[in-house]
């Protein structure tokens, strides 16, 4: 698709991660304050691979995937690492950075609506990408090609859709769409930012099997930003959870959620309701998360922790494995001699 | 689309009918007895009567207005009292030359306005967005009858660039040349307050769209810096469509006085002429013209609108 991926040795090396994040930093520069919004994420997504980033608003994990894409431009500095096939993508020239988006990295946002065109037709969007990384080239095959992935994406009549605008599909329909947009190139790895949240409860859990469907088809990576607990526990595969711009907790779902290790972790769960357990007993994390830019110093969760040690408040805590496959950010969960983790 | 044309073409039939009506009314209501000024104050008591029946004053205002929209529906618009002469030629004169100017004046208030607007929201910073943002400002405070006046003392009769008044050298061949000269002037002046207005709507429409999410979506999908500008410089497009829509119609209701300090014989002057010289079918028909050019226009806008944005045509 991409010459400049076919030459690079490292794409036909599956050892290698789709992607892997080291350490990014995002931070917000205007003239008068830079904020740090994303500060030292590190994570591995695999091949085929699903990974939630579940956190708050301002946790910094719709940042993170923006960050990934570089959408900010010149609004925000980003550090670190970002490695697509062990390929660095920060700072990578415009040309190859155009040619990545959209072809090898995609990115389903949050609100469908907001996503399209509202004076273009469905068609027409998808063949404008499709021509734009030339998986088409004669105007005929993307006008078929589009109506192919309309179909892929549980379109019922993709020609009619494809003639549509968006203000005539419903938000489940005008999500698919977006989804077939973001899948039309075949990307390596599909970022989703909530991209449920702006629907009804219904069409929610349809949008979501489709996104695993296609997972499963492609063997894309996944990386799934979402604030909602449901969510992540149902679409599996590893979570990491987010706190001030921080990973506080990486490991594989069932066990992050079952058995959380991280302070915050087990008070996002506890704030949940459980089936069959009365009103009374759900309860909230005492305070609130600090407004970005105003992080404290030490663990950001620090003030809010009920197992807070004097240290807290003073050493940020580092990510370390704390049982196999598994990493916190708090010195409670992890009890004994630390020790940091390698990747 | 074309049902869409339709409707609004069906929703103009009230609207006329509602300008008539008010139209005949506001020329009952004006102090001024026609007769009296055309027959001047020496008219005798009989001769008075005479002219009453004749104009038919005497009828009740129902019916008068049913003759007058009567004449008015079959092309006749009745004969003007000071120039004894028909009243729709006239009229009809004028109303092209009006448009001609509130064309040239629309076109100089776009394309200005779509630049300055189009460089001050997107540079917002720098001496050149600075300067747009000032001239805007500037162009809406300004009267424009002194605007007028200063381009006629300075360009006109200082520098002798340009005609002082009128529509055509009475001496020249009156071909494009000399009505484009004579057209510069008075199209700048009506030009520069709609211009202002276009430029600062649309600046905030550039600033709007730019923040929207698509165009974000737009270069996750790999389109070019370029591309997704067009995309969004497409979504300008409905809110430009209001305002220059409103923009042009103010334009031809406002060019009197344009058209009074420049003595271009469209239908501004045409009416102010006329007011005071008490002629009431005139008045009464270049308002009427006025509005029905008014309803069109609106019409054309709305059509437009309706071809760019395919969520009004549903």
């Amino acid at each position: 698709m991409t010459t400049s991926l076919e030459k690079d040795p490292a794409a036909t090396d599956t050892t290698v991660a789709p992607l892997q994040v080291t350490d990014l930093t995002t931070t917000f520069v205007s003239r008068h304050r830079s904020v740090d919004v994303v500060r030292g994420v590190s994570f591995t997504l695999r091949r085929g691979e699903t990974m939630m980033l579940l956190g708050e608003s301002g946790s910094g994990k719709s940042v993170t995937a923006r960050s990934i894409m570089q959408l900010y431009g010149s609004a925000a500095k980003i550090g670190g690492s970002v490695t697509m096939n062990g390929r660095e993508l920060l700072g990578l020239p415009a040309p190859e950075l155009r040619s990545l988006r959209g072809g090898q990295v995609a990115l389903i946002p949050q609100d469908p609506t907001g996503a399209l065109d509202p004076l273009r037709r469905i068609g027409s969007q998808l063949v404008e990408v499709l021509g734009v990384h030339g998986v088409a080239t004669t105007k005929q095959a993307a006008r078929r090609r589009a109506e192919e992935l309309l179909a892929m994406v549980g379109i019922p009549d993709p020609k009619r859709v494809a003639d549509s605008y968006p203000h005539q599909l419903s938000g489940g329909m005008r999500q698919r769409a977006v989804i077939a947009i973001a899948v039309s190139c075949d990307p390596q790895v599909l970022i989703a930012d909530e991209p449920t949240t702006a629907l009804d409860v219904t069409v929610q859990a349809q949008i979501l099997e489709l996104i695993v469907e296609l997972q499963q088809r492609s063997g894309t990576a996944v990386l799934m930003v979402t604030h909602d607990v449901g969510v992540a526990r149902d679409f599996g595969g590893r979570i990491g959870v987010m706190y001030a711009g921080r990973l506080v907790e990486e490991g594989p779902a069932a066990q992050v959620l079952g058995e959380p290790r991280h302070p915050y972790t087990s008070g996002l769960l506890a704030a949940l309701p459980t089936p069959g357990v009365a009103r009374g007993a759900l309860r909230s994390i005492v305070g609130s998360p600090p407004p970005v830019g105003a992080f404290p110093a030490g663990c950001a969760f620090a003030p809010r922790c009920p197992q807070a040690r004097p240290s807290c408040h003073e050493q940020d805590p580092p990510l370390v494995t704390v049982a196999p496959d598994r990493a916190a950010a708090c010195p409670v969960a992890n009890p004994g001699p630390a020790q940091e983790r390698a990747a | 689309m074309l049902g869409y044309v339709g409707r609004r073409l069906l929703m103009a039939i009230p609207i006329l009918f509602g300008v008539s009506i008010v139209i005949f009314i506001t020329i009952k209501i004006i102090p001024g007895d026609p007769v009296a000024s055309l027959l001047g104050p020496t008219g005798s008591p009989e001769a008075r009567a005479a002219l009453t029946e004749r104009l038919g004053l005497n009828e009740p205002w129902p019916v008068q207005y049913v003759t007058w929209l009567g004449h008015t529906l079959t092309g006749d618009l009745g004969t003007s009292i000071a120039r004894r002469s028909d009243v729709a030629p006239m009229v009809l004169d004028a109303l092209m030359n009006t448009l001609i100017l509130s064309a040239a004046a629309a076109v100089i208030a776009i394309v200005l306005g779509v630049a300055v607007g189009a460089l001050t929201a997107l540079r917002r910073t720098g001496i050149l967005a600075r300067l747009g943002n000032a001239l805007a400002l500037f162009s809406i405070s300004v009267p424009q009858y002194s605007i007028g006046l200063l381009l006629i003392i300075y360009l006109a009769a200082g520098a002798g660039l340009f005609p002082v008044s009128g529509m055509y050298n009475p001496n020249g061949d009156g071909g494009f040349v000399d009505l484009f000269n004579h057209l510069i002037l008075p199209a700048v002046t009506a030009a520069l307050v709609p211009a202002g207005i276009i430029a600062r709507m649309f600046r905030s429409s550039v600033l709007d769209v730019m923040s929207m999410d698509f165009v974000e979506a737009l270069t996750s999908r790999g389109l070019s810096h370029r591309r997704v500008m067009v995309h969004a410089f497409h979504n300008t497009v409905p809110s430009l469509l209001t305002v220059a829509g409103l923009q042009i119609g103010y334009l031809l209701g406002g060019v009197i006085f344009v058209e009074a300090v420049f003595a271009w014989p469209g239908i501004g002057l045409l009416v102010y002429q006329s007011i005071t010289q008490r002629d009431l079918p005139v008045i009464q028909a270049g308002v009427l013209v006025s509005a029905l050019a008014f309803v069109v226009l609106n019409l054309v806008v709305d059509a437009l609108h309706g071809l760019v944005d395919p969520r009004i045509r549903a």
